[in-house]
């Protein structure tokens, strides 16, 4: 994890390399009986949480970004990770809901926004809720229309809340409220700076496959 | 996925399925051909000659109405079965991934039993897997199979494009070419040898063994100068597709899919079909299937009413489901609807063109769309509270406690605590027969399992038990006989979950039934057998009057009527999970998420023979329960502990939803008959009920459901009100108390009544209902001292509050006007009246100040999701506020409420019946209340010292001058004052689409009375979450068995939970603050359950709408009476709905127009 090779190496290293969030990973082989969630569940990730096993529910919900050498273009992602094989998403970046933000350096604005407007009950459903928001916002370049965001969510069960909530929260990211999505996204950028200047420090990274999208 | 589990569902005979994730690789290329023929729209501007006007987000649309979206990865087409080469496998190596130059060629000879080839992997979701591989080969990367080739005529699109990726090509390609999907062709690779087919004969061919690739789909651009089409200005071509399924927008598999494509033209006597082409799907065949008798019949003639009459009448015998499909005369008649719907708008009666006023935007039904006006998709939502700050905090919307990181997923459910040390996992086997002998179980992969625990593994001394409650104890395991389906009979113990989910789930179990009885399987044969739980004296609730007088005094009668209510499961997000950890001297700590940790601890411990302070079980946080993980939870915590003890290592399970589904089982199924008198005004005089309430195995809590029941039956008064219950023991899975338990079918059942009654008097059923209204003196006579005081009966100004807020005379004027104006919509509206009197429950509470200031509380409730953290961390600021000293506003950042620990806090008790907030808050302000009259003393003394005292200065005097800093306490509510009645109204509008079935909920406004709300925030949540629960049980939610009463709808496939485009499209909620209340807990009153009985609303709009519809359908002849009451089930699902609605009402129609003219 985190070895210093400069990029030349690693393109040519015979590692299976996966990212996630922002931390380089090594797969070694043998793993291929595992899906992504519980590999990511196994390495102490459980933000992810198991809801049906079967993509019904969104409850495993994490964004993967790769670059797609058919459109030469960085493609983000919203997938189910109880159905993604560990080695589909070998040289690509995973973002789980840890990876937005936590308690300790503050709250990514799609996490506080469902906090903060009471989207969450049990809470169980909300990282899969909160990824399929986030991975909406980083796949479009211009913010979502209030349909698309409804849409995004289509796929995301939650037994507590009736939903209202929730759409509630996430519609401040829609395009018809410009006042408060510019706000956001200032405070976006800086976070995301802090959150990834604290993930480096723990673990160095040389390519953050994202970084250039 | 991999192209062998499609095939498998084709040799399986399985139904296709179109929008599920992989598996409907057929409609796939059905829907991906409506999804890409880009073509004209009829009410739509004249493109310039030879474009299409279809836009990019029309097509996507059309995809995402069309298709799930599980993941971005979905292939479009992954159907690949094998690679012919000679490649050595190792030479690729192959073992884990895939090289990302590799090519197409260089592929190894493909082996199924060794190897499994992915492009998504989504496909196992629907097919599960039971045998994992070691190797998978991706797809994706291959440049041949991943590309979307466009040229001049036509877009080849590569076996494992994903549907995203389609998507924005299509967005790119946007609208130059006309995309002709029924057209193309599929090209499959065998050996080196390419072949190329139409659609259709690759759909007819049998299933592509291993030696076949499907390289791509190739989709031919049409102009309409090239491949044959007339350029002539009188030809048009005509395109739409069309779905029906459960969810709009949500994942779910459609009942049927269509599209259709035609070639017109518009002569002078009238519009000829030149060409058509008519494709159906996804209702109950192997593949998709093109109706070619029916475009034979069409081809060349001149569009009338009678050609289409015709037309539909070939199409319902050409569309028919294969056998065991399920609404099969429901998928029929979609088709019919949609072919109608095709071609009717094309002609008027008089068979000349028919030009609509407007554009029809979107896909789908022309004849049910909105008044050219886009609905929008998004709810939008009005909320009303309001706060009163005289007992600050208690009373502000406080975001609950937790809620931050839950977002950010660092709070930590039982599943998420990291395993301890030489942990093991375990897995239900359960019984699929309901009553039988079980002879014996044999594991087909012995090897990756450690041990299988059974009846036989209890400890000398110990019970088979799983669960008790007051009525009597439920077994854990079966002994030799199991009881019902869905029964434990072993707990599979393996290294890993996942070895031991395919452990439990390839077992084979011996069942014998040689010499048993037939098992008891519905409430009629419970009744011929005399098989009942007995309903303890003191729980039967008592009658009002006499029937025989209130029936002397009616105008009309009714007699007998039946109805029958189902099941429905608890669905939380979170299944049942346990970790249990063997400790020292014969100890046990359980990690369980449960709402009744205490009842665990007693079972656990009987069952393990140990004494029950050696049982330390612990419950921080619950991802749902709903009533699910108060009983049923405690078989899983039993199960892991006995594991952990009989193998001396730790056990933890996380049930999965198929197995959970099965054995927690959920609301009581049952039967009810009802004899009603009434006055021609519509009062009611006399009402007796027969219930019969299938409670299966066991009794669990079963026995207070019609306590629960008449609680909420007696809404109205129906003058006499008398019942008979049996509570009905079954060979069934043990049902439990969910949500509003007995209560919301009670409702149910007394609106159903009122909506009888006013039909068979042709009144008004907002009159009746109203007529029937308790005044206080009758709400006395029902509910005796429950219904408090008169001010506190305020349904009454709920109901008129809600009239004007929801604007309801008006809209019931433009619903009129609506249905007038509308054939094919139907709108229906409808407001109703709730009453659930809740009890509280004796409830302890620990209140403790550390040297800091801050504070922890601990109390017998638990965290479930409903905010009772919450509730009580403000309620402990607020009463811990009473000791005014400085800094006092700021204590609620002080308190942190502990997990549940039945060994620090005994007596916890069971968190239900929505009044363990109040009731933990009741029992901390004691505690409160104890510790500020020992700080108010030293606060005086200190003042007097140093002018002010802060809080955190009060405390250091306080620990200086040894002051016991902690006090708990053990709130018992008094007899007298312990239950209430909860009020609240909702108004539901709905329009039902005749030709579907399908109901969209356009608009719920709910009134609610919360007394003065501890928290409106958290409350909200309550009343608005309970309410769309409701919706599910009514609409959506079929809980289907098999004969043996084994659940199949065991999954989010089959079974439909709310989901966000479910809900109503407006949703206003409003929270009454009704003041004081002398003898609730700060004036508060119960918010968790009751909002979920307004739900019936929304059936009861519905049940309006069809009303409208039937009355049209009776002048169209397509009823043979008008019998103004019919029953509609619940849930009202869209096959329900239709079938009400007429499912040949579009031949009566047609009918009724021949004969007009």
């Amino acid at each position: 994890m985190g070895s210093l090779k400069n990029e030349g190496e690693l393109e040519e290293s015979k590692d299976a390399i996966l990212y996630v969030n922002g931390v380089r990973k090594v797969l070694s082989d043998g793993l291929a009986h595992l899906t992504l969630l519980e590999y990511l569940r196994d390495s102490g990730l459980t933000g992810t949480k198991l809801g049906c096993g079967e993509g019904g529910c969104g409850a495993c919900t994490v964004m993967v970004s790769y670059f797609d050498q058919n459109s030469k273009k960085c493609v983000h992602q919203a997938i189910n990770a109880c159905l993604a094989p560990l080695y589909s998403v070998e040289g690509m970046h995973v973002i789980t809901v840890e990876g937005l933000g936590n308690q300790k350096f503050g709250l990514h604005p799609v996490q506080e926004s469902l906090a903060s407007r009471h989207g969450s009950q049990c809470g169980f459903c909300t990282p899969g809720f909160i990824m399929s928001m986030y991975a909406l916002l980083r796949s479009n370049k211009t913010p979502p229309t209030e349909e698309q965001i409804e849409e995004s969510l289509a796929g995301n069960l939650c037994r507590c809340t009736g939903y209202r909530p929730i759409l509630d929260a996430f519609q401040v990211f829609a395009k018809s409220n410009i006042y408060y999505t510019q706000m956001v996204l200032s405070r976006y950028k800086n976070l995301k700076t802090v959150n990834l200047f604290a993930l480096q420090l723990a673990n160095p990274v040389l390519v953050d496959p994202t970084r250039n999208c | 996925m991999s192209g062998d589990h499609l095939w498998c569902s084709k040799r399986a005979g399985l139904p296709t399925v179109t929008n599920s994730d992989d598996p409907p690789a057929f409609d796939d290329n059905n829907d991906r051909r409506s999804a890409l023929v880009n073509s004209d729209k009829i009410h739509r501007p004249e493109p310039a000659s030879g474009l299409s006007k279809l836009t990019a987000s029309e097509a996507e649309k059309s995809i995402s109405g069309n298709l799930c979206r599980c993941t971005g990865y979905r292939p479009i087409a992954d159907v690949c079965k094998s690679f012919a080469a000679d490649v050595d496998m190792e030479d690729l190596g192959l073992n884990s991934f895939w090289k990302k130059d590799a090519k197409l060629h260089k592929l190894p000879f493909y082996d199924p039993k060794q190897l499994k080839l992915v492009a998504g992997n989504t496909g196992t979701g629907y097919y599960k897997e039971t045998e994992y591989y070691n190797r998978y080969i991706d797809l994706r990367f291959i440049p041949d199979l991943s590309t979307i080739r466009k040229t001049g005529s036509q877009i080849e699109i590569g076996a494992t494009v994903s549907i995203s990726e389609l998507i924005l090509a299509l967005e790119e390609e946007n609208n130059n070419d006309l995309i002709l999907g029924v057209r193309s062709k599929v090209t499959i690779l065998t050996g080196v040898k390419k072949e190329i087919l139409t659609l259709e004969e690759f759909l007819e061919k049998p299933a592509l063994d291993s030696r076949h690739v499907l390289l791509s789909v190739v989709i031919p651009s049409l102009k309409p100068t090239e491949n044959g089409y007339s350029e002539h200005i009188k030809t048009k071509l005509l395109f739409e597709t069309y779905r029906a399924s459960p969810r709009p927008l949500g994942n779910a598999l459609a009942y049927l899919n269509a599209a259709f494509l035609a070639e017109i033209c518009n002569g002078d006597d009238g519009v000829v079909i030149n060409r058509i082409r008519l494709a159906f799907g996804s209702f109950g065949v192997k593949h998709a299937i093109r109706a070619s008798k029916v475009e034979n019949y069409l081809v060349g003639k001149k569009l009338s009413v009678n050609l289409i009459y015709e037309a539909v009448k070939l199409l319902r015998a050409a569309i028919s489901p294969e056998n065991g499909t399920s609404h099969p005369a429901y998928r029929s008649s979609l088709a019919v609807s949609f072919l109608f719907d095709f071609l009717f708008p094309i002609v008027d009666v008089d068979g000349r063109l028919h030009t609509p006023p407007c554009d029809y935007p979107g896909t789908g039904s022309r004849l049910t769309n909105d008044d050219c006006e886009r609905m929008t998709l998004l709810s939008s939502a009005k909320q009303l509270i309001e706060s009163s700050h005289e007992n600050y905090p208690v009373g502000e919307p406080v975001i609950k406690s937790g809620a931050a990181i839950q977002a950010s997923g660092e709070a930590i459910y039982v599943d998420d605590i990291p395993s301890p040390l030489g942990c093991l996992h375990g897995a239900f086997i359960y019984s699929t027969k309901p009553l039988a002998r079980v002879k014996n179980i044999k594991l087909k992969c012995e090897n990756d399992v450690n041990s299988i625990v059974t009846f036989q593994d209890i400890p000398k001394g110990g019970d088979n038990i799983g669960i008790k409650t007051g009525f009597g104890p439920e077994p854990l395991f079966c002994n030799e006989l199991t009881q019902c389906t869905g029964q434990a009979i072993a707990f599979v113990v393996a290294e890993t979950q996942k070895d031991a989910d395919v452990a439990a789930d390839t077992a084979i179990v011996d069942y014998d039934v040689e010499g048993l009885e037939p098992p008891i399987l519905t409430v009629e044969q419970a009744v011929e057998k005399s098989s009942f739980f007995e309903v303890p004296s003191f729980l039967y609730p008592s009658q009002v009057g006499e029937f025989s007088k209130g029936m002397a005094e009616s105008d009309h009668q009714i007699y007998s009527v039946e109805i029958r209510l189902p099941s429905q499961y608890y669905f939380y997000m979170e299944t049942q999970t346990t970790l249990a950890i063997p400790d020292e001297d014969n100890c046990m700590v359980v990690y369980s998420s449960i709402q009744a940790p205490e009842y665990a601890q007693g079972v656990i411990a009987r069952c393990l023979n140990i004494p029950e302070h050696n049982v330390r079980v612990i419950t921080r946080r619950v991802g749902g329960g709903f009533g699910g993980k108060a009983m049923k939870a405690m078989p899983v915590a039993t199960a892991c502990a006995l594991a952990a003890y009989k193998l001396r290592r730790p056990v933890r399970t996380y049930v999965n939803r198929k197995t959970d589904m099965i054995m927690t089982a959920g609301r009581h199924p049952m039967k009810i008959n009802y004899t009603v008198g009434f006055k021609s005004n519509g009062k009611i005089t006399a009402l007796h009920l027969d219930i019969l309430i299938n409670a299966g195995m066991s009794p669990d809590v079963s026995p207070i459901i019609p306590w629960h029941m008449v609680g909420s039956l007696k809404k109205y008064n129906f003058g006499a009100f008398t019942f008979d219950f049996k509570v009905c023991k079954t060979n069934h899975s043990s049902k439990s108390a969910m949500r509003a338990p007995g209560e919301v079918q009670a409702s149910f059942i007394a609106e159903a009544v009122i909506e009888h009654v006013a039909s068979r008097l042709s009144l008004d059923v907002g009159l009746v209902r109203e007529m029937n209204f308790h005044s206080f003196d009758s709400l006395k006579l029902f509910y005796g001292n429950t219904a408090g005081e008169p001010s506190e009966y305020t349904l009454p100004i709920i109901w008129d509050k809600l009239m004007k807020s929801s604007n309801f005379e008006y809209r019931v004027e433009m619903i009129n006007k609506f249905n007038k104006n509308n054939i094919w919509r139907k709108k229906g509206i409808s407001r109703i009246p709730i009453l659930q009197d809740v009890s509280l429950r004796p409830t302890p509470g620990k209140v403790s100040i550390l040297n800091d200031g801050s504070v922890v509380v601990e109390v017998g409730g638990i965290e479930l999701g409903q905010g009772l953290w919450t509730k009580v961390k403000q309620m402990t600021a607020y009463c811990l506020s009473a000791v005014q000293c400085d800094g006092v506003r700021g204590l609620l950042e002080k308190v942190r409420v502990l997990q549940a620990d039945t060994l620090s806090m005994v007596q916890g008790g069971l968190t239900a019946g929505s009044t363990t907030s109040e009731a933990s808050c009741e029992a901390v302000r004691l505690c409160c209340d104890v510790l500020v009259a020992r700080l108010v003393s030293l606060k005086e003394k200190v003042k007097e010292q140093t002018g002010s005292v802060s809080w955190e200065l009060l405390i250091r005097h306080a620990n200086m001058h040894s002051v016991n800093l902690s006090a708990s306490s053990f709130f018992v509510p008094e007899s007298a004052s312990m239950r209430y009645i909860n009020y609240g109204a909702a108004v539901s509008e709905v329009e039902v689409n005749l030709l579907t079935g399908e109901t969209k909920i356009l608009q719920t406004d709910i009134i609610y009375d919360c007394g003065q709300s501890l928290n409106p925030a958290v409350d909200l949540g309550q009343i608005e979450g309970a309410f769309v629960q409701g919706i599910g049980f009514f609409m959506t939610e079929e809980y289907l068995t098999n004969a043996d009463g084994l659940l199949v709808a065991d999954s989010t496939w089959t079974y439909k939970i709310p989901t966000i485009d479910t809900i109503p499209k407006q949703l206003n909620v409003q929270i009454l603050n009704s003041g004081h209340h002398k003898n609730r807990v700060l004036s508060s009153k119960a918010s968790g359950e009751p909002p979920l009985l307004l739900a019936a609303s929304v059936h009861c709009a519905t049940r309006a709408a069809i009303k409208e519809a039937r009355n049209q359908l009776f002048s169209w002849n397509g009823l043979d009476a008008l019998d103004s009451f019919f029953q509609l089930d619940v849930p009202a699902t869209m096959p329900v709905v239709k079938t009400l609605c007429g499912l040949d009402n579009v031949e009566f129609y047609l009918q009724s127009l021949l004969s007009r003219s």
